[in-house]
């Protein structure tokens, strides 16, 4: 493969990197003095994590009243239970497992008092209107539905894989399953993205055979 | 490697997550195979476009709720503590137990005096009488009460 896009692979894992130990080094701090009394320090935690949890709950529950209760309960039991947190391991994670946790629930007591199914097209079509706003281009627009059309477990994953740049066992661990399951969901939810969205990346003089 | 086998590898994970024996197989294999580098290239073009997938925004009161919904928390607990009803020590429980057990055993010894049953500091031939049930229930309960007493206790050291 060519040499050029190596490098900017290369440069891109390198900002990355600098951006991870920025961002530990803000959550650390953070919490060293939430520890010691300065409650109101959380608030930078919950300033520089809420869009990304907001869009992993939202792309779970596809319903953005309940996702943001949800994130916002998430926040307030990882401040109450913040004393088991292991300093060690990164934050992102272990508070995007409580909001999966509880995002879980919610789907759950829906599910129990519902009277029909659910309509998923109908869901889908209640975030169109707000996609139009904030998404200018259409492909990535199209993208985004197609992540929200798949099953949970694949939109979830797939979030949290490509978006929020999580390990495989750390998605496992918050979606409750084994690595296996997740690594299972991301081929197949590729295999549907790329199949639904195969005019956007395959032209037919690039791609002689379907993968 | 066949160009089947380079295309389950590119379906299966993404290039990041391929291991090293298949990076360099699949890898020498794209060398001479343009259709299976030009698999390849879709499936990246699809990984970086799902890496910079766009994020909707979230309230702007987010932060201002979640501080708000802590304090509340917390003011919650701290009236929950501060009405809370003191649960009695062990040694209070203790001495609670051995008065008891004294008052029991007193009026098990006087019952047994005023019935005319027995002598004075001793229940005789009382061994079936109801009041030596009362009696063994003071006795248990003074036990007890001594063992809650002197179970938080420090205990002294050693004399040398």
């Amino acid at each position: 493969m060519s040499e050029p896009s190596d490098a900017l692979v290369a440069a891109s894992d390198d900002a990355g990197a600098a951006a991870r130990t920025r961002e530990r080094e803000i959550v650390r701090s953070a919490i060293f003095a939430v520890r010691a009394g300065r409650t109101e320090t959380y608030a930078r935690i919950v300033e520089l994590y809420q869009i990304r949890l907001f869009n992993l709950v939202l792309m779970g529950l596809r319903d953005r009243a309940a996702a943001e209760d949800i994130v916002q309960e998430a926040f307030v039991r990882a401040y109450t239970h913040l004393n088991a947190y292991d300093a060690q391991r990164d934050f992102y994670p272990w508070l995007a497992t409580i909001a999966v946790r509880l995002a879980q629930n919610w789907r759950r007591r829906i599910r129990e008092h519902a009277t029909e199914a659910p309509d998923e097209q109908e869901e889908i079509q209640l975030e169109r209107d707000v996609l139009h706003d904030v998404i200018v281009d259409e492909s990535s627009r199209r993208l985004w539905l197609a992540v929200a059309a798949l099953p949970p477990t694949e939109r979830m994953a797939m979030i949290m894989y490509y978006r929020q740049e999580m390990k495989i066992e750390e998605i496992a661990r918050a979606l409750g399953v084994t690595d296996g399951t997740i690594k299972t969901s991301l081929f197949r939810a590729r295999a549907k993205l790329r199949s639904s969205m195969q005019n956007e990346f395959t032209p037919t003089s690039e791609l002689p055979h379907e993968l | 490697m066949s160009c089947e086998q380079v295309r389950k590898i590119i379906a299966g994970l993404p290039r990041r997550q391929w291991s090293a024996e298949q990076n360099a197989h699949a890898e020498r294999h794209m060398r001479e195979c343009e259709a299976c580098r030009a698999a390849l290239s879709v499936a990246e073009r699809l990984d970086a476009q799902l890496g910079a997938l766009p994020e909707l925004p979230i309230s702007e009161s987010m932060t201002p709720g979640v501080m708000a919904a802590i304090e509340r928390r917390r003011a919650a607990a701290r009236d929950a503590a501060t009405n809370a009803v003191p649960r009695p020590t062990s040694e209070a429980r203790g001495w609670w137990a051995i008065s008891l057990g004294a008052v029991l055993g007193l009026c098990a010894y006087f019952g047994a005096l005023l019935s005319g049953a027995a002598m004075p500091l001793g229940f005789g031939r009382l061994s079936l009488h109801p009041l030596v049930a009362v009696a063994a229930a003071g006795i248990l309960l003074c036990l007890s009460g001594a063992s809650l007493v002197t179970r938080d206790r420090p205990k002294r050291p050693a004399s040398s």
